[in-house]
C-alpha cells in the first residue's frame, strides 16, 4: 500500500515537470510575440493539437496497459475514407455512413489486440504490420486519391465544425475524450486493471484479471478515438486524403511520453499527456510565431521529448 | 534542483530570442503559405518573395508542412491569421478546404492573394490569382511534345501526377490529356511521389518495364525527371521515349540536358513569389485592388537549357 502511495507521488511530480513546460514555452512565446496570448490565437493553438489530443488520450491507456499501437496514423485516415467513399459514392445516408466507419474501427483495433494477445507477439510489430496494411487499404480504396465528402447534416458540424464564428468543436471533442479516458483510468475498476496488467502482467492475472480481455478491449478503444479524431478532420476540411495521419503514432507517443506516460507500462495520466499534446500544438504554433524555419518544428518536438524523458527519468529516480 | 531549472530556463529565453531576428523594422509582415515545403520547387518562388520584401521593405515568411498534407497547411493558414499577419500569399491546394479559412482571412481584414494553385471550382475570397493557366499549359506541352515526332500506330503514354487531388496538377494533366485525345493515342495517369525520388525512381523503372507500348511519359510536374533515370538506369537511350513535364529542378534539368526529356515547362516561379508580395504591398500601402498575374508557360529545351540552369542555380528560375 505504502509503494503504491509513492508511485502515485511520483506521478504528480511527473505531471508537474510538463505543466513547468507548458507554462515556461507560453512565456517564452508570449515574450517574442505578444499575439502569442491572443484569445484567437490560443484558440488556434488549442484546435491543432485536438485531433491529436483524441489520439493519445487512447494510446496513453494503452501504453499504461503495456501496449503499443503504431496503426492509429492509418485508422486516422482508413475509416473516414470508408464514411466518405459510402457517402459520396453509394448515397448512403450520412450517419450511416459514419456508424460503418466507427464500427470499422473497432474491428480494425480487435484484429491489433487479438494477433498480439493471442499469437503472442509484441504489440510494436503487430501494429507496425497493420499500420501498412491499413494504410495501404486506404490507398487502394482511394485510389491515391482525395475523396471529397461534403455534407449539410447536422453531425457535420456536430462533428467537425464550429460555434458562432470561431470556436472549433474539435477542442470540444478533444476535452470530451480526454475527460472519458481520465474517468475510465482514474475512477473505473476497469482502469485499475489497465495499471495492473501492465504494471505486472504475471500478478494481474494471478489477482484473477483477464488480461487478455482488457488489452483487446482497450486497443478497440484506441481505434475507435483513432477514427473520431480522422472524422473530426474529414468533417472539418470536407475531404479525406489517403495520406492523412502518417506520423500520428509517433506524436502521439510522444505527447504521452513527454506528459510522463512511462514506456515499460504501468505507469501514466491522462492529464499529462493533454499537456504534452498541448506542447506539440504551442510548438506548431511557436515556430510561425518566431519566424523559425517550418523544417525545425519536428526538430523541437523532438528534443523536447528527449528532454522530458530526462527530466521524468531523473525524478522517479530521487523519489526512491 | 531550482537553480538548476531556472538556469535552463534563461538559457532557453536567450536561445530562443537568437532565433526571432529583427522582426521590428519591417514595415508590413506576409506570411506564404503552401501545401508542401519539402520540393526545390519553392526555392526561386521562396527568392523572389524575399528578394520582393527587401526591395519593399516587408518582412515574409514562408511556411508549409514538408510532405503534402492539406490538413497541415490549413493549420499554417489559421496560425497566419490568428498572428496578425498583414497579408496573405496561400497555394489552393484542395479546392474546397481553403474556402473557410481564407473567407475569414479576408473578413479580419487580411488582405489574400493566391499563388501558384487557383481555386476556379468553388466560390473563393481571394482576391487575385498569381500563377500559370494550366489547362492552356497542358496543351502546350501535348503539342509541343507531339510536334515532328513519329508516333507508332499502337503507342502509349503516361500522364503523371505526384499530388492528386492537387487541381493545378489535375488541370494540366487534363490539358495534355486532351491534346492526347486528339491524336488518338491512349494514355492513363500513373502518380509518383515528387518529396521521395529513390522511390519514384523505382516506380517508374516497374512502370516502364510493365509496359511495352509505352512511348510518351508526360507529367503534370517535374517526375519525368525520374522517369528519364529510371530510363538511364535501365539501360535505355536518349529519345527513346519521349518525356515533357514541367519546372526546372536541378534533376529535371539534368535530364533535359543529357536529352532523355525533350523539354519542360517553366511557370517561372520567381514571378509568383516576388509577384505576390507587391501586390499584397500596394494594397496595404496604396489600397490598390490586386490583379490576377499570368506568370507564363515557358518552354525550355536542350538548347536554352545552358543559360536557363546558370540563372536556376542562382535561384532565380
Amino acid at each position: 500500500m505504502a509503494a503504491l502511495k509513492l508511485k502515485k507521488k511520483s506521478f504528480k511530480m511527473r505531471g508537474l515537470g510538463v505543466l513547468v513546460a507548458v507554462i515556461a514555452l507560453a512565456v517564452i512565446f508570449s515574450i517574442a510575440n505578444s499575439n502569442f496570448l491572443s484569445p484567437y490565437n490560443l484558440l488556434i493553438t488549442v484546435r491543432m493539437a485536438s485531433e491529436l489530443g483524441i489520439i493519445a488520450a487512447g494510446v496513453t491507456l494503452l501504453m499504461i496497459a503495456g501496449e503499443f499501437d503504431l496503426s492509429v496514423g492509418s485508422t486516422y485516415a482508413l475509416s473516414p475514407m470508408v464514411t466518405a467513399i459510402l457517402y459520396s459514392n453509394f448515397n448512403v445516408p450520412i450517419i450511416f455512413a459514419v456508424m460503418v466507419g466507427l464500427m470499422l474501427a473497432l474491428v480494425l483495433g480487435f484484429i491489433n489486440g487479438f494477433i498480439t494477445t493471442k499469437a503472442g507477439i509484441p504489440s510494436f510489430i503487430t501494429t507496425l504490420g497493420t499500420m501498412l496494411i491499413y494504410r495501404a487499404v486506404v490507398l487502394v480504396m482511394a485510389g491515391g486519391m482525395p475523396i471529397k465528402i461534403r455534407s449539410q447534416a447536422l453531425i457535420s458540424d456536430v462533428i467537425g465544425g464550429t460555434i458562432g464564428e470561431l470556436f472549433p468543436v474539435a477542442i470540444i471533442w478533444f476535452l470530451f475524450f480526454i475527460g472519458i479516458s481520465y474517468y475510465i483510468l482514474e475512477h473505473t475498476a476497469f482502469g485499475n486493471k489497465i495499471r495492473a496488467t501492465g504494471g505486472n502482467k504475471e500478478a494481474a492475472i494471478a489477482a484473477g484479471i483477464n488480461t487478455t480481455r482488457v488489452k483487446i478491449i482497450t486497443f478497440m478503444f484506441v481505434s475507435f478515438l483513432a477514427a473520431f479524431a480522422g472524422l473530426v478532420q474529414c468533417f472539418r476540411l470536407g475531404s479525406v486524403a489517403p495520406l492523412n495521419g502518417r506520423g500520428f503514432e509517433l506524436q502521439a507517443i510522444a505527447a504521452s511520453v513527454i506528459g510522463g506516460t512511462s514506456l515499460f507500462g504501468g505507469f501514466g495520466t491522462i492529464i499529462g499527456t493533454a499537456l504534452g499534446v498541448l506542447i506539440t500544438g504551442m510548438i506548431k504554433n511557436g515556430i510561425v510565431l518566431l519566424g523559425v524555419s517550418v523544417y525545425w518544428q519536428n526538430g523541437f518536438l523532438g528534443a523536447i521529448l528527449i528532454a522530458a524523458v530526462i527530466i521524468n527519468t531523473f525524478i522517479s529516480k530521487r523519489r526512491r | 534542483m531550482c537553480k538548476k531549472a531556472v538556469t535552463l530556463f534563461v538559457v532557453l529565453v536567450m536561445l530562443l530570442a537568437v532565433f526571432t531576428g529583427s522582426a521590428l523594422a519591417n514595415k508590413y509582415k506576409f506570411a506564404l503559405v503552401v501545401h508542401v515545403a519539402g520540393t526545390p520547387f519553392w526555392i526561386p518562388v521562396i527568392k523572389g518573395a524575399e528578394e520582393a520584401g527587401e526591395l519593399l521593405g516587408v518582412e515574409v515568411q514562408f511556411m508549409g508542412p514538408e510532405e503534402f498534407s492539406v490538413e497541415r497547411e490549413v493549420d499554417y493558414l489559421e496560425t497566419a491569421i490568428a498572428q496578425g499577419f498583414d497579408g496573405i500569399g496561400v497555394a489552393i491546394s484542395d479546392a474546397e478546404a481553403l474556402d473557410e479559412p481564407i473567407a475569414r482571412a479576408m473578413k479580419r481584414g487580411i488582405p489574400v492573394v493566391a499563388f501558384n494553385i487557383d481555386d476556379p471550382y468553388t466560390p473563393n475570397e481571394r482576391m487575385a490569382f498569381v500563377g500559370q493557366s494550366f489547362t492552356i499549359a497542358g496543351n502546350v506541352l501535348g503539342r509541343e511534345l507531339l510536334k515532328d515526332e513519329e508516333i507508332p500506330a499502337n503507342a502509349e503514354a503516361v500522364v503523371l501526377i505526384g499530388e492528386p487531388g492537387n487541381a493545378a496538377l489535375e488541370e494540366r494533366c487534363a490539358g495534355i490529356e486532351q491534346i492526347l485525345d486528339e491524336h488518338g493515342i491512349k494514355s492513363e495517369r500513373f502518380s509518383a511521389p515528387l518529396a521521395d525520388p529513390s522511390t519514384a525512381i523505382d516506380m517508374m523503372k516497374s512502370y516502364i518495364r510493365a509496359h511495352p507500348n509505352l512511348k510518351i511519359i508526360a507529367a503534370s510536374e517535374f517526375a519525368t525527371a525520374f522517369a528519364g533515370m529510371a530510363m538511364k538506369e535501365l539501360g535505355m537511350e536518349p529519345g527513346e521515349l519521349l518525356l515533357a513535364g514541367f519546372d526546372l529542378t536541378p534533376d529535371h534539368n539534368q535530364m533535359i540536358k543529357e536529352g532523355y526529356v525533350k523539354f519542360t515547362i517553366d511557370q517561372q516561379p520567381y514571378l509568383q513569389g516576388f509577384q505576390t508580395v507587391m501586390l499584397l504591398y500596394l494594397y496595404k500601402e496604396f489600397g490598390l485592388s490586386p490583379t490576377d498575374i499570368n506568370t507564363g508557360v515557358a518552354v525550355v529545351g536542350k538548347d536554352d537549357i545552358d543559360q536557363v540552369v546558370e540563372l536556376a542555380e542562382a535561384g532565380y528560375r
